[in-house]
């Protein structure tokens, strides 16, 4: 055999072997105990249906059914005979172990005890609540003892552990028997679908109350006084505290530009509309409404800036998103003729458009008024 | 119990969609192995938090965005908005430097080839205007809020860039109970089985606010550091050595347990970015963690007769290997057995 050839064969040979030895620790199928415990103790197949794998004596013990079966006492309010009932089974498994393994599991017997008398104090406060400040105040606290996360597992590639960081800590792990992971995974699985079903209520409530001030934050931003860079720095300096989630009812303005109209005229029969830019120097604004902030009311000191008029002063009010009006004098009148030198009056665009939009009834209304004043 | 996976994005444009290459980077990653190549995906996507149509299965988990974009977007369209109808307005001249002034936002809302206002104000946005701080924490803070809402949910989240200080301030918003109405969503009742960091700068731009806590001081941390009233069942913090973003304040707490994951020495490099999201999800130390946390699947762990059977073939292979190999100059290096 030619020696090139020689070469290509040994290289294809040490390929293979190299493939073949990578892939060795990963061929093996053997059952895998740690799978096992994961798959058995797993959250999410605990909540569904059995796995079609379970044998037959052990499918109504998974957590799933033993919750279906709690349904009939929780529909009819009796949380304390469901975690009972989970208590006693419980109670029944563990004397059928042998000693050693119960004494694995007993902190989960004094979790279960402590979960009971936390909701007996947490239905107690539910049951005595006559104002929505009383019903926050119970479940802020007690709540906290009995929300279903007490009862899931913290997973390390290992190990599954219950009530990490406390006196109650169980551990499993591979070695663990069937008849104790089981015991254990199971009873915290159904101890933990009770007690999503006693607080989805509250959960529920909050995020409730974290949609409303989402759509506040949206009102404030979108319907109230729009604020440029430096006035956003400034308002966001009064509204530092963390613990306040609130859009502000207070509102700075600070050098504040935008597009209005002056409406003014050397006399009342020669009133003219000039295309003007108020900038608010200084102002200040009171929204009347915590979730609907097109309400407020507000005032500032404005300088204008328009061609045909010159440049002007005077104070300037807010009514609500659209009227905005201010009464401004001209310190250095336009040097056109026919410009009026005692004042005029100042608009926001959107209440210039309103007035127009309503000429015929605006008209009407002051053919009434001077009826009324016999003119 | 759905398993549920929480995104977060961070600074720059995030329209909607934008969690569609997250989730198809994870997918793909997940088909690398060979037991999912023909199973159904792992990862699902959801609309957002409010979108009920997508139900996954126990081997499935659900993604759903956590956006709070639309919130920064409005706030620099809105300064654009009022400058361009003041610039705009006919008739009038105004002072050059005013104008000077309000021209330097004309361009504040456009998207394209504009990276300080899509990016960079994004960030200062969040630090340093407390109005724009709290309403973008209210948005994930709701959307977290809604998800845990739900039945029987299993909770984790993973955040990417600025989303990782978003994320940490409001799951600590969350689990201080400063806001008496969310007392219902504190540790140790409700928790947060796993939160991925993706190019952590949460100690960058932590105390945004009055009475916030620092980073390694918060409620967000695992339960080996702060017990009962720790949110998180475990905490996996991903920095690739390159990533610039992270390194002025390095998150690198003296936590000891098994449940914080540190996993920052990455150096893999398959794009310019390697910031990106989608980047760092390309390498397996950071794709192989996430369904193993989350899902509960890629977790196989040999038996003690697998170890040594294993042992033993492939130290039968190297040394046939050697022989066979030893008159080859590269064959040997190129095995990873010289």
């Amino acid at each position: 055999m030619s020696e090139p050839r020689m070469r290509a064969r040994r290289l294809a040979a040490c390929g293979a072997v190299m493939l073949s030895g990578a892939a060795a620790p990963a061929m093996a199928q053997a059952p895998d105990p740690l799978q096992q415990l994961r798959f058995e103790c797993d959250a999410a197949r605990m909540a569904a249906a059995p796995p079609p794998t379970l044998d037959a004596a052990s499918r109504p013990r998974w957590p799933s059914q033993r919750f279906a079966r709690l349904r009939p006492l929780l529909a009819e309010q009796r949380w304390l005979d469901a975690l009972d009932s989970v208590r006693t089974s419980l109670d029944l498994e563990l004397a059928a172990l042998d000693p050693a393994s119960a004494r694995q599991l007993e902190g989960l017997r004094q979790r279960l005890a402590i979960t009971h008398d936390s909701t007996r104090a947490y239905l107690a406060l539910l049951g005595a609540a006559t104002s929505r400040d009383v019903l926050r105040a119970a479940q802020s606290g007690a709540s906290r003892e009995i929300g279903p996360a007490r009862y899931l597992a913290t997973g390390q590639p290992d190990s599954v552990i219950f009530f990490d960081g406390t006196d109650t800590r169980v551990a499993l792990g591979e070695r663990t028997s069937a008849a104790v992971r089981r015991a254990a995974c199971w009873h915290a699985g159904t101890a933990r679908l009770l007690l999503d079903s006693l607080t989805r209520p509250a959960r529920s409530a909050a995020a409730l109350a974290l949609a409303s001030k989402r759509a506040a934050w949206t009102s404030y931003f979108d319907e109230g006084y729009s604020q440029l860079p430096w006035e956003l720095w400034l308002n966001s300096r009064a509204a530092r505290s963390a613990a306040r989630l609130d859009p502000p009812r207070r509102q700075w303005i600070v050098a504040h530009p935008s597009a209005g109209l002056v409406v003014a005229g050397p006399s009342l029969d020669r009133i003219g509309t000039n295309g003007a830019v108020a900038i608010e120097l200084l102002g200040h604004l009171w929204y009347r409404d915590p979730v609907r902030f097109s309400r407020y009311l507000g005032v500032s000191g404005t300088v204008v800036f328009a061609d045909d008029v010159g440049t002007s002063v005077g104070p300037f009010v807010h009514f609500g998103q659209a009227a905005k009006i201010g009464w401004v004098v001209p310190v250095r009148p336009s040097r056109a003729p026919g410009i009026a030198r005692s004042g005029g009056v100042l608009l926001s665009v959107d209440l210039y458009r309103y007035l127009t939009d309503r000429k015929g009834e605006a008209a009407q209304v002051l053919r009434q008024l001077e009826s009324a004043l016999g003119r | 119990m759905p398993k549920v996976l929480a995104l977060v994005h961070g600074m720059g444009v995030n329209g909607d969609g934008w969690a569609r290459p997250v989730v198809a980077a994870l997918n793909a990653a997940a088909r690398r192995y060979e037991e999912f190549r023909d199973a159904p995906p792992i990862f699902l996507l959801a609309r957002d938090a409010n979108d009920t149509s997508v139900v996954p299965s126990p081997d499935q988990v659900l993604c759903v965005p956590c956006s709070y974009d639309a919130e920064l977007r409005a706030r620099v369209e809105s300064f654009q908005r009022d400058v361009t109808a003041v610039l705009d307005a006919p008739g009038v001249t105004l002072p050059g430097d005013v104008r000077t002034v309000l021209g330097k936002l004309k361009t504040a809302g456009e998207t394209e080839q504009n990276a300080f206002w899509t990016h960079v104000v994004d960030v200062l946005l969040y630090r340093y205007f407390a109005l724009v701080t709290k309403q973008v924490r209210v948005a994930v803070m709701d959307s977290l809020a809604a998800l845990l809402a739900r039945p029987d949910v299993e909770l984790s989240v993973m955040a990417h860039s600025l989303g990782t200080a978003v994320a940490h301030d409001a799951l600590a918003t969350m689990a201080r109970g400063l806001v008496p109405e969310l007392g219902a969503l504190r540790p140790p009742g409700v928790r947060i089985a796993n939160l991925f960091m993706v190019a952590n700068v949460s100690r960058i731009l932590e105390k945004a606010l009055d009475g916030d806590q620092d980073v390694f001081e918060s409620p967000v941390c695992p339960v080996s550091v702060r017990g009962d009233d720790a949110y998180l069942g475990a905490y996996v913090n991903l920095r690739h050595m390159l990533d610039p973003f992270p390194v002025p304040r390095r998150f690198e707490p003296q936590w000891a347990g098994r449940d914080f994951v540190a996993i920052d020495r990455l150096l893999h490099v398959s794009e310019f970015d390697v910031h990106g999201w989608t980047h760092y999800l390309a390498n397996p130390e950071v794709h192989i963690p996430v369904p193993r946390r989350v899902a509960k699947q890629l977790e196989t762990k040999p038996t003690v007769a697998q170890l040594i059977l294993g042992g033993v073939q492939y130290y039968a292979a190297v040394q046939a290997a050697r022989k066979l190999c030893g008159v080859l100059d590269t064959a040997g290096p190129l095995g990873g057995i010289a």
